[in-house]
């Protein structure tokens, strides 16, 4: 035998692992969590830096004064970042990635914004966590967009109990029935206004409900854990472990098994399929800094890239017996792009509670789940599905006095310093219909500094969002108007991608023709590969999606795993 | 000629004129800034900033030492055209209150350093609404409002400004959702 065989037969033994989880972020983590606690050998794949829990939340505690431009961005860094910068501030600056390193092809605007570190954009999330239900996983068979789920909300319900269990979810067990809910930590409160608002919706219409959001922030001290200390700062990362990340919470369960092995600057090249067996033998990778390949090898295959780039992974991993891209026979992959589109509503201002303040910053508000088409017999005639308002009150403080007139001296000093009166927030998240126009594709010509082709996307929202949208503003003014808010402003802005809630470009389905991925993500070409983030969504609802994705990724890890064990993989 | 057509002239002298005042404007705008008066005239930024923002029952901004974070904002992280637009700003409005009152501003009791600064005021209000927005995104904002806006920001996130000026509260460590607000008592320094 010769030497450098010897090397490549070791070289291929020390790359072997019972499992590779491609991205660490919310759903990567999480599987890593679940794959690791079953007694797999697992390798997580992060193509960004290494974020320690705590010790690299760099901004975490730092005073505004301690920033050098205080809390603005510089016009440098708006025009250098133009993308992300809309989504990051100074204090979160550092888990956004530099628009310049990482670009992409925009046929119509649409601002992908992605956080390439360990724990990804869960270090950043929003950490409102919705379940779906039927009206959502029936929503395609009904009306005819897109393909049908293969599951139903009964199939996923006990793995929502089970990933909230994990994550510690704080709000209240409202009886919205298409809403359902898990038994949660109690719900942080609402302030004066928001329960005059609940009170006064609930005189004025029927079938409008208004709840406390229900947070990824714990309110009480959960698994070692917590609590949240109302700083309202979750996206510099949370020393106190106020919130779920993968950071905080499911690489650390993965680790403490000691299965797990986490290879940060580890940029996925492509998925190598092995024709014998008909599955995939392994993934070969770029180091982010020395640009060398190497190879590592699995039994399974779980891709939790994120949308767009888990879909971008799959169209360059072509072979012979996939020219078209890796488990692509249905030609469905990179398609569907979805993001809930927000941005519509309006903001108001309230006479009242002048005697009534707060101490603390609450890390989120409240929620109007949705309200339309609810029923087949009471049908919007303008769109199909529908959208729910995230919405808060609070009192207006020194950042809106500066911007709501132009005054100066003693007069203007006593504006900013004592609370003005109370406003309110509403806007609307709306559901994106699966639409195979909007998509994204590989360059055949440009490529990044890893000599990867870069993505392009195509995105536009249509004529049933923008009626949806309509609708939502009116019904923003009307709900401030039925419950007494005078001074009431319509906004309406629309930045797809902004939402950050991309979906659908690996759909799960029935039928292996039109979809990607069976009931249990795995692939329908490709047996050993499952994909769990936000591209296996056949549909998106309107509630924010990211706990769904972690119920589908503890579910297809039990999948998986029992499949390996009964040796179908 | 008849109402068309007159409307028709008037728009397009309008837009001639409007083309013509904005190139000169950008031009202005866009010139090499004169960075170096910014820390030469650190003393009369300071007195523009407590005139915004002036000593009551708290700290002004001047003991904030706001004038070193617009320096700083200035010269480090705004854009050509508002670092153009707030130099010149400064130029101009020293010579407007020598002309006025003979006077560098800081030499100017209260009342006429007010009067000043309304000059200003109305100088940065005096587009509509619509044109203003077209305006701040071709030519940035105009002096007045980068001045105040650079002064508040600076003020509210300044120790000073923050902790004795607002309410600053660190690590609250609670929420307290309905609590009764004493007269008098501050509002916070962060959301």
């Amino acid at each position: 035998m010769s030497d450098s065989l010897n090397i490549n037969l070791k070289s291929r033994d020390q790359n072997t692992y019972d499992a590779i989880v491609i991205g660490s972020g919310i759903t990567g983590g999480y599987a890593a969590k679940e794959l690791c606690e079953k007694g797999l050998k697992t390798l997580v794949l992060e193509r960004g830096r290494d974020v320690k829990h705590g010790i690299d939340y760099t901004n975490a505690m730092k005073h505004p004064w301690e920033f050098e431009n205080r809390m603005e961005l510089t016009d440098e860094d708006k025009a250098t970042n133009p993308i992300q910068s809309l989504s990051y501030n100074p204090g979160s600056r550092p888990f956004y990635v530099n628009d310049q390193e990482h670009p992409y092809i925009q046929h119509k605007p649409f601002y992908w914004i992605r956080g390439y570190q360990v724990g990804g954009r869960s270090l950043t999330w929003g950490r409102q966590v919705y379940r779906l239900s039927d009206l959502d996983f029936e929503a395609n068979a009904k009306d005819g967009y897109g393909v049908d789920w293969p599951i139903r909300y009964k199939d996923l319900e006990p793995w929502y109990k089970y990933a909230e269990d994990f994550i510690g979810v704080s709000g209240n067990a409202d009886s919205v029935p298409h809403l359902p809910h898990g038994d949660y930590l109690p719900a942080m409160e609402m302030n004066c206004l928001e329960k005059h608002f609940v009170e006064s919706i609930k005189e004025n219409y029927d079938e409008r409900w208004v709840i406390m959001s229900r947070l990824a922030n714990l309110t009480k001290g959960y698994k070692g854990r917590g609590p949240c200390q109302y700083r309202n700062l979750c996206s510099r990362g949370c020393p106190y472990s106020g919130y779920f990340s993968s950071n905080s919470a499911s690489l650390p369960a993965a680790n403490a098994t000691g299965n797990l092995t986490l290879r940060p600057h580890a940029i996925v090249q492509e998925i190598i399929y092995d024709p014998n067996t008909r599955k995939a033998k392994g993934v070969r990778i770029i180091d982010e800094i020395t640009k060398e390949t190497s190879e590592f090898f699995a039994k399974i295959i779980f891709i939790n890239a994120s949308t767009i780039a888990t879909a971008s992974i799959l169209l360059n991993s072509k072979s012979s017996y996939f020219p078209d891209g890796f488990g692509n026979s249905s030609g469905q992959i990179g398609k569907n792009l979805m993001d809930h589109h927000k941005g519509i509503g309006a903001t108001a201002e309230y006479e009242g509670f002048k005697d009534k303040y707060y101490v603390g910053r609450r890390p989120g508000g409240i929620y109007i789940p949705r309200f339309s088409n609810l029923t087949d017999t009471n049908k919007h005639p303008d769109f199909v599905r529908g959208y729910g308002f995230q919405a808060d009150a609070e009192r207006s403080e020194w950042p809106d006095v500066m911007k709501e007139d132009d005054s100066f001296g003693d007069e203007y000093k006593n504006k900013l310093t004592v609370p003005g009166p109370w406003t309110m927030f509403m806007g609307a998240w709306g559901e994106c219909l699966p639409n195979p126009e909007n998509k994204i594709w590989l360059d055949e010509n440009k490529k990044d500094q890893w000599g990867l082709p870069l993505v392009n996307i195509q995105f536009e929202y249509g004529a049933n969002e923008m009626a949806m949208r309509k609708d939502a503003q009116l019904n923003a003014i009307d709900m401030f108007e039925k419950t007494g808010f005078k001074n009431i402003k319509p906004f309406d802005y629309l930045n797809p991608g902004t939402t950050i809630h991309e979906m659908g470009t690996a759909r799960m389905g029935n039928d292996p023709k039109t979809s990607v991925l069976n009931a249990h993500n795995q692939m329908h070409d490709v047996k050993n590969v499952f994909i769990t983030d936000g591209s296996a969504m056949a549909s998106g609802g309107c509630q924010n999606p990211s706990l769904t994705y972690m119920a589908l990724t503890a579910r297809a890890c039990q999948f998986a795993v029992d499949e390996l064990n009964k040796q179908n993989l | 000629m008849n109402r068309k057509k007159f409307i028709g002239s008037i728009a397009i002298i309008s837009v001639g004129s409007l083309a013509s005042y904005y190139g000169f404007k950008f031009f202005k705008s866009n010139g090499t800034p004169d960075i170096n008066y910014l820390e030469k005239n650190k003393a009369l930024i300071a007195d523009l900033c407590e005139a915004i923002i002036p000593k009551t029952d708290s700290p002004g901004a001047k003991m904030a030492m706001v004038h070193e974070y617009i320096i700083y904002a200035i010269s480090q992280s705004r854009d050509v055209k508002h670092k153009n637009n707030f130099i010149n700003g400064l130029k101009d409005l020293q010579d407007y209150s020598i002309g006025k009152f003979n006077l560098e501003f800081s030499k100017l009791n209260k009342s006429q350093q007010s009067d000043i600064l309304k000059h200003f005021q109305n100088k940065a209000k005096s587009y509509n609404s619509k044109v203003e927005k077209i305006q701040n995104k071709i030519l940035g904002k105009p002096f007045f409002t980068i001045l105040r806006e650079t002064t508040t920001i600076g003020y509210c996130t300044s120790v000073i400004g923050a902790q004795q000026g607002l309410a600053y509260d660190y690590v609250p460590t609670k929420f307290i959702a309905c609590s009764d607000y004493i007269k008098g008592q501050k509002s916070w320094a962060t959301k």
